[in-house]
């Protein structure tokens, strides 16, 4: 279990995050440099905090009121950095031998013997890592990474470097890597699927805070703020009106367009009232196209469409919004649509259990 | 007419000598004072960067000069010296001490540089492994240092060899003690020797070119292997 | 990059103003631009410093149409010079041993070499010191003894003679410390950084930071004879001779005299 606390000024942003990790896969997902990076190398020693607390299955790492600070050496963490980092003067064996060194020689050779084997290494242990593939390259360091047995995996942005074949094969790779690997592993990553696949938890960061960490699918479905939304590629925001609540639902009106537009939202609503002014959001891709009227549905034209390789991405114009240009962007699968135009008019379905709430 | 056969060679042995010497004592110096300033993050840091670097950019005989103030009779290191019964101007030790403060800013610059252009994330990483400073200093660090700090060695061998300013104000012109082949050289051409002088040049030169030409080759056999 | 243009800006007026002070302190020592000038250079040997500079000054209020340039280094290095071809009109030298070397080299102007002084050697230790004469250098006290090369400075050759005439060479030999000039001698002993030094007596009464411990006798050397003649490349051959001709008048050799050299006649 890790349990961390960390603080630290920068000179753009203020580093502020706290999070507890059981047994779990967290993706910490953000912009570039809005601390991802740091916060791994805080809870790796290679960055002091200045204020804070780091526990890692009960051993205190780092501690600011009782100046308790572990150089990275003792915490027993395994890093894999962005370019890997592997060590040019020395093979791959040596590579993944050099943390365990004391163990002995035929400690040694086991280990890294089963490594390379699970990392689908085995016949390069003597090569150098300039003459390593990429995914080659990252699969070496993360058996570094290993062999000291770590209690904890940290990985820095694993799959930047690497072309979309080579990365869809490693991943299932490292969805694997659990069976192996118990303890915990943060994985950082500025793209959103990467940290939707791997993670079992996603934690969304924005100038060095946390804005949500909570299990995928309700990072995803329901984000705790227009910023998460954003970041997680919900670009739809309809800034509406409660009208009635329901056991199971409420009636919301969409206060840019009008009488005309209610939408029904299934979700359970404790804490709003009738009447409140709220942001309803729904994602590209939950949008569907419809012919015909009905719940939910509103009048649009398509004025801008590009072809994807699966999909459409599609704007929508809602006609009917007396005052501003009311747009919607779907993300339309090719394999249920068929083919569309520009200045088509059609209806948007926006699905009841597909949209979700943010208060203002 | 002297020639090499009957000349007095004494100037090649202190010459080497003192080389070597300064060679050693600047490694030691250069590549430890590096290290500490890689890592180095206090206020003045350009400062004592361009304090250490100076003597490449001083005449030989201001640091001469300083030199003698410090440790003459009168100089506050030499007047300790002299209680004790010791005294370096004009004596062996003073040519290697003339060589090593003006070889010690090529060795610190080759040397830190060599030192920097490691990339940090290869040293944390190796941190992160559970390996202690000293033996990622000694198994990393050095390793990859390496060409450029035996650069350095090179350079520092071949300045050492061929100082003159303040080794004579120094060390003095004392035969088959502090007479260097660049001193040799020096008096050999007042004394209208310039045969003796001519064969003195060959003799520097060929050294100079043999350690700069070996350097070149080692490293681009290096390259070669990579 | 503003700062830098500003420093170059400023590296370049400075060197213009030094250059034009230069031409300025020139042009000061040609109070009467319009006559006829003339520029002689004139080698002398490092222990005639002192009186070379003021037999010239006077010889400017007396002929200011002529210009005067000293340089002063062993008789060696001087007799380098002037083989190697620097333009040099008169050489006054230590020891006949460069002046003979030029003169078998049909370097000089003939008829115009003449000797012009006489001077003596003494051994010089530092104010404090307490050794007094040539037999205490082979003791304990004294571990460096400072000479000029004897190759180059003539000083140093007539060291070499008077420790060979006292028996002392192979005593003293490990000792030596070889300076390129007799005033980097003195400056050696001066600084108390060698024990005794060999100099001309001359030199010796200008430095207040030595004492004389022993003259070395008349017969222990080779007599320390100055000549000094014009060189044949001379671009100002009457000008030369004028000068040399100065050298051997009653005001010059007052000069001379008052500093410790002996004159001829």
């Amino acid at each position: 279990m890790l349990e961390v606390r960390v603080r630290k000024v920068f000179p753009s942003f203020n580093l502020d995050v706290a999070f507890t990790l059981n047994g779990e896969i967290l993706s910490v997902l953000g912009p570039s440099g809005c601390g991802k990076s740091m916060t791994l190398q805080c809870i790796s020693g290679l960055l002091k905090p200045d204020e804070g607390r780091i526990v890692l299955n009960g051993r205190v790492l780092f501690d600011s009121e009782k100046a308790i600070n572990l150089p990275p050496q003792e915490r027993r963490i395994g890093y894999v950095f962005q370019n890997y980092s592997l060590f040019p003067h020395m093979t791959v064996y040596q590579n993944i031998a050099f943390g365990i060194e004391h163990l002995g020689r035929a400690e040694v050779s086991e280990r890294v013997a089963q490594l390379l084997d699970k990392m689908r290494l085995t016949g390069l242990a003597g090569r150098y890592p300039r003459q390593l593939s990429g995914g080659q390259q990252q699969r070496a360091a993360l058996a570094r990474a290993l062999a000291p047995e770590p209690e904890v995996l940290l990985l820095d942005e694993p799959f930047s470097a690497l072309d979309s074949l080579v990365k869809a094969r490693l991943e299932r790779e490292l969805q694997v890597l659990h069976r192996y690997f118990k303890g915990d592993i943060i994985f950082v990553t500025h793209n959103l699927s990467e940290a939707y696949r791997f993670g079992s938890k996603i934690a969304v960061y924005d100038a060095g805070r946390i804005l949500q960490l909570d299990h995928k699918e309700r990072v995803i479905n329901a984000p705790a703020s227009h910023t998460v939304a954003r970041l997680t590629g919900a670009r739809n925001f309809l800034p509406a009106m409660i009208m009635e609540i329901h056991a199971d639902g409420a009636l919301l009106m969409l206060t840019d367009i009008g009488q005309e537009a209610c939408l029904k939202i299934s979700s359970s609503f404790k804490t709003n009232s009738v009447k409140e002014n709220v942001i309803a959001g729904i994602r590209p891709e939950d949008i569907r196209i419809a012919g015909e009227a009905g719940e939910n549905r509103l009048p649009c034209r398509i004025t801008e469409l590009i072809e994807g390789v699966a999909s459409y991405t599609c704007r929508l114009q809602v006609i009917d919004s007396p005052d501003k240009e009311y747009h919607l962007e779907a993300e339309l699968s090719k394999a249920f649509f068929a083919p569309l135009e520009v200045g088509q008019e059609c209806y948007a379905w926006l699905p009841d259990t597909r949209l979700f709430l943010i208060s203002k | 007419m002297e020639n090499i056969t009957t000349m007095d060679l004494s100037p090649i042995w202190v010459s080497l000598k003192t080389a070597t010497a300064a060679t050693l004592l600047t490694f030691f110096l250069g590549v430890s004072i590096a290290y500490w300033m890689v890592g180095y993050q206090g206020r003045g840091k350009s400062i004592i960067d361009g304090l250490l670097v100076v003597p490449l950019v001083l005449p030989p005989t201001v640091i001469g000069f300083g030199l003698l103030m410090l440790l003459g009779k009168h100089g506050p290191v030499g007047k300790v010296l002299s209680h004790l019964g010791y005294s370096i101007i004009f004596s062996w030790p003073a040519t290697v001490i003339a060589a090593v403060v003006v070889a010690f800013p090529l060795m610190y610059q080759t040397a830190r540089g060599a030192f920097e252009q490691i990339e940090p994330s290869i040293i944390n990483a190796a941190y992160t492994l559970g390996v202690s400073k000293r033996k990622v200093f000694w198994r990393i660090i050095v390793p990859l240092a390496w060409p450029g700090i035996v650069a350095g060695i090179i350079l520092s061998f071949a300045r050492a060899l061929g100082e003159f300013g303040a080794t004579l104000m120094l060390a003095g012109n004392i035969p088959g003690r502090t007479q260097t082949i660049p001193i040799a050289i020096y008096f050999a051409n007042a004394a209208g020797e310039t045969e003796k002088a001519l064969i003195w040049v060959v003799i520097v030169l060929t050294i100079s070119l043999t350690s700069v030409f070996g350097l070149n080759y080692w490293r681009s056999y290096q390259s070669y292997r990579r | 990059m503003r700062i830098k243009s500003w420093l170059i800006l400023m590296l370049v007026i400075i060197s213009l103003a030094s250059t034009a002070c230069g031409q300025r302190a020139q042009q000061a020592n040609e109070p009467m631009p319009q006559k006829e000038r003339a520029s002689i250079t004139i080698s002398a040997a490092a222990s005639l410093k002192e009186p070379m500079e003021e037999i010239a000054q006077n010889y400017r209020t007396i002929n200011p149409n002529v210009e005067l340039a000293l340089n002063f280094a062993s008789s060696g290095v001087l007799q380098q010079q002037i083989e190697q071809g620097a333009p040099v009109d008169i050489f006054i030298s230590a020891a006949s041993k460069q002046m003979n070397a030029l003169e078998d080299k049909g370097l000089l102007l003939e008829g115009t070499r003449k000797d012009l002084l006489r001077n003596t050697l003494v051994l010089v230790v530092p104010s404090q010191s307490s050794v007094t004469g040539f037999a205490d250098l082979a003791g304990e006290r004294v571990k460096k003894i400072a000479i000029g090369a004897p190759e180059s400075v003539p000083a140093g050759k007539y060291a070499q003679e008077v420790f060979a005439h006292l028996g002392l060479t192979d005593q003293i030999a490990s000792k030596l410390v070889m300076a390129k000039d007799v005033r980097e001698v003195l400056a050696y002993v001066e600084t108390g950084n060698v024990d005794a030094g060999m100099v001309y007596q001359t030199d010796a009464t200008i430095s207040r930071k030595v004492k004389i411990a022993a003259t070395a006798p008349e017969d222990s050397h080779t007599p320390i004879q100055y000549p000094v003649a014009v060189i044949k490349d001379s671009k100002n051959q009457v000008a030369a001779k004028e000068f040399i001709q100065y050298l051997t008048s009653p005001a010059a050799k007052s000069i001379f005299i008052k500093y410790g050299f002996k004159t001829l006649e």
